[in-house]
């Protein structure tokens, strides 16, 4: 009766959808498979254990029987009737399908193909950029290890571009803010820029600094690298973008340097609220998907043109949420020479200082540009634009409501700096106030805006 | 006339308006007697004519027609590899019953566990997936995980199934389940290749973000050779990045290549702890590896280096 339990051909069923058996065929089922990984089937080829065949596994199940007496197979019976166990599920230790082969269930590898040519345009244009666009950390702000082990990469972590070859890198200010808010002097280093020299070999370098630019977040450094290493990037015209064009965004998001992403323009001339806390005007807007990391990076159009470098999100997570925002290669190219020439960025002013929105809100003025102070010996003192004072009640007496310049209308702090944008130092403008309910028009000649 | 490049055609002489292009081809061929100039100015000469006959139009027109190719192309992607993909669902029960055909309807004693996609992996019904999709079902002392695997057959009806833990590694981050076939015909995945990827291709993903079904995202491949955590800690090499967005429950679906190829098992979006939101950074386990694993999931039920 044992030998013919153990008989009970188990081999039989390897194939096809496992069957039910009752419950002593399982149990010894599950007592043989710990001990012999391969199933036994008449006719399969491989197996684990090299010196088994179908004689001799006759002997082997029977050599198991003759172990169960006939009293011990009575109780072990019967213990397994009162388990209450759901047969199919033994235990999560029972793995594998030992009915089928290796090859059984390994799948044909079908080919890959050629690229389609839209695909093959955006590899071409990321293989050629890539070369250009590099990692730069803060020296300043050192890799947290963590207790686990992982090596947190804090937000100083950004990218750049290379602008020329004479080693100038362009990124944003607040990816070298840390640096920069201790003051350096032009020439020290601020930054350690990584340049990936050929397939997959990054070689480092310092960055010093050469000029930064708090209001439009943007900083140059440079770095002492061979030529050869530095393949400047090609700056494009942002003034003819549309929305919906394709573009490329290349940088270092968490970390993982020289990670492309690909998106459309979502929008142009948009406010973007840096992290410095200036507004820069005229951003693109895009839904690449653009993460901290990506800062100081370059925005490509399809033919590979820098039309932007990436510099925030709007988020609420801290991650990309599909709204990103490039700062526009028309404005980089206004400042980045004058950073590299001069190490700072002169802008037309009037040397006064403007009520930000929400002072000019509870003081009633909204539109217009209202004149708190003015420096003393500037052309506006000169030419006698008044300030807010306070009077002798206590009241506020407020000064000079800036409503137009060049008959171009100024409604608010940041309208007058980007009206003001457009002129340079030496600029006689026609500047419409307000006074005390009388409109005034005076000329005045712009002068270097001190910072 | 979408795809035409304006080219120099010769042609035979029986065409008689295009006789000036013919004449051209006998003055290439016998360039050694004519002299360069002259050459020059004929080929100027020719170009308005060869342009009048080839309008620039055509070119703008062929991209056109490319951009819409590529729509094309990916709703028939879409179409063709869908029925590949299933649903996963692990699900607790709390009181076990002895039949499993019962359990496969939702009943109130069920809760949901977790959710993930998966997608066929050959006809005998195995399904590959993430192991952190199915890790309570892995990991199972009490037996009361079940997993439920939602196909879609001929017709386009889901059809629910009884899936079984036929093989994991957590180093992997791979599982392999089995649904009984019980005579319905499975549509396996076709398998791609990873190794000659290039970054700037365009791949898509499909999966169950957050429960909605069948939902195709398609982005660039964004970096190779990452290295990504698994959930037994040793890290996973030559991860694929992409930006096709990947949230919670897309895990363990396939990410397909603009043949339909499968190139990797997406598994980890770079997020923020617990919001499972894609943050287009997103990773893949590469194909090459899942190819490697799964047939020694399927056969032992652990990898080759586990095995002894």
């Amino acid at each position: 009766m044992h030998l013919s339990l153990c008989n009970a051909p188990l081999q039989m069923h390897g194939h096809g959808p496992p069957v039910h058996h009752g419950c002593r065929e399982a149990f010894f089922r599950g007592l043989r498979s710990p001990l012999h990984l391969s199933k036994h089937n008449v006719g399969d080829s491989i197996h684990s254990q090299p010196n088994e065949d179908c004689n001799k596994k006759t002997d082997e199940t029977s050599v198991w029987c003759n172990i169960f007496t006939k009293r011990r197979m009575v109780i072990a019976s019967m213990f397994v009737y009162f388990w209450p166990q759901p047969l199919r599920y033994y235990s999560a230790h029972a793995l594998g399908d030992p009915s089928v082969t290796i090859e059984e269930v390994t799948p044909p590898i079908l080919p890959s193909g050629k690229l389609f040519p839209s695909e093959e345009r955006i590899v071409k244009v990321f293989e050629k950029n890539t070369y250009s666009v590099v990692n730069i950390f803060d020296v300043t702000l050192r890799p947290q290890l963590n207790i686990t082990g992982i090596v947190e990469v804090p937000e100083g972590n950004g990218s750049g571009v290379v602008w020329d070859g004479q080693g100038h890198i362009v990124t944003n200010y607040h990816v070298v803010s840390n640096a920069l808010s201790r003051n350096p002097s032009l020439g020290q280093v601020v930054a350690r820029v990584n340049i990936l020299a050929s397939e997959g070999l990054q070689k480092d370098y310092e960055g010093k600094l050469v000029g930064a630019d708090r209001a439009k977040d943007l900083a140059v450094l440079k770095v002492d690298a061979p030529t050869d290493l530095l393949k400047p990037i090609n700056v494009g015209k942002s003034s003819g973008l549309r929305v919906g064009q394709q573009c490329l965004a290349i940088g270092n998001p968490f970390g993982f340097d020289h990670t492309l992403t690909v998106g459309v323009i979502s929008g142009l001339n948009r406010e973007i609220l840096s992290q410095t806390g200036v507004t820069i005007g005229g951003g693109i807007q895009t839904d690449a998907a653009i993460n901290p990391g990506n800062s100081g990076g370059p925005l490509l159009d399809s033919r590979g043109n820098m039309v932007g470098i990436n510099t925030a999100i709007f988020t609420q997570t801290g991650t990309s949420a599909g709204v990103g925002f490039a700062i526009p290669s028309s404005t980089v190219l206004k400042i980045i020479p004058q950073l590299i020439q001069s190490g700072k960025v002169v802008r037309a002013g009037f040397n006064i200082e403007i009520a930000p929105d929400p002072i000019a809100n509870q003081l009633n003025v909204r539109n217009g540009a209202l004149v708190l102070q003015v420096l003393e010996n500037s052309v506006a003192a000169r030419a006698g634009l008044l300030p807010t004072k306070r009077g002798f009640a206590g009241n506020i007496i407020l000064g000079d409501i800036i409503i137009s310049i060049d008959n171009r209308p100024i409604k608010s702090k940041a309208e007058l700096s980007k009206v003001l944008d457009d002129y340079s130092v030496g600029d006689t403008v026609m500047v419409k106030i307000k006074r005390m309910n009388e409109e005034i028009v005076l000329p005045l000649v712009l002068e270097e805006s001190v910072s | 006339m979408a795809g035409v490049v304006p080219r120099l055609v010769i042609c035979s002489n029986s065409r008689p308006s295009l006789s000036f292009i013919s004449k051209l081809s006998r003055e290439t061929r016998n360039l050694c007697h004519f002299s360069m100039r002259r050459f020059t100015i004929a080929g100027i000469a020719l170009l308005p004519l060869i342009f009048s006959y080839y309008p620039l139009e055509n070119y703008s027109r062929a991209k056109v027609d490319e951009l819409e190719e590529d729509e094309e192309r990916s709703v028939r992607l879409f179409q063709d590899t869908t029925a590949s993909v299933v649903s996963i669902q692990n699900v607790e029960v709390s009181n076990p019953k002895n039949g499993d055909q019962s359990s496969l309807n939702k009943d109130e004693n069920e809760r949901v566990e977790g959710t993930g996609s998966g997608f066929v992996w050959d006809k005998m019904g195995h399904i590959v997936t993430n192991y952190h999709v199915v890790s309570k079902l892995a990991t199972d002392s009490e037996g009361l995980q079940r997993c439920k695997v939602f196909l879609l057959d001929e017709d386009a009806k889901v059809i629910v199934k009884e899936g079984k833990l036929i093989g994991f590694d957590a180093a992997y981050d791979l599982a392999v389940l089995k649904v009984d076939v019980d005579g319905d015909e499975l549509k396996p995945a076709l398998i791609g290749s990873s190794h000659d990827l290039r970054v700037g291709q365009r791949c898509l993903a499909i999966g169950n973000p957050f429960g909605y079904e069948h939902t195709l995202t398609t982005g660039v491949v964004s970096g190779l050779g990452r290295e990504i955590p698994s959930p037994s800690g040793r890290p996973i090499r030559g991860a694929i990045q992409t930006d096709a967005a990947i949230n919670a429950g897309n895990s363990g679906g396939p990410l397909i290549d603009s043949y339909g190829h499968v190139i990797g098992v997406n598994t980890a979006t770079f997020t923020r702890r617990g919001t499972g939101m894609s943050s287009g950074v997103n990773f893949a386990i590469p194909i090459d590896l899942v190819r490697q694993t799964v047939p020694y999931l399927i056969v032992y039920g652990t990898s080759l280096s586990n095995r002894y």
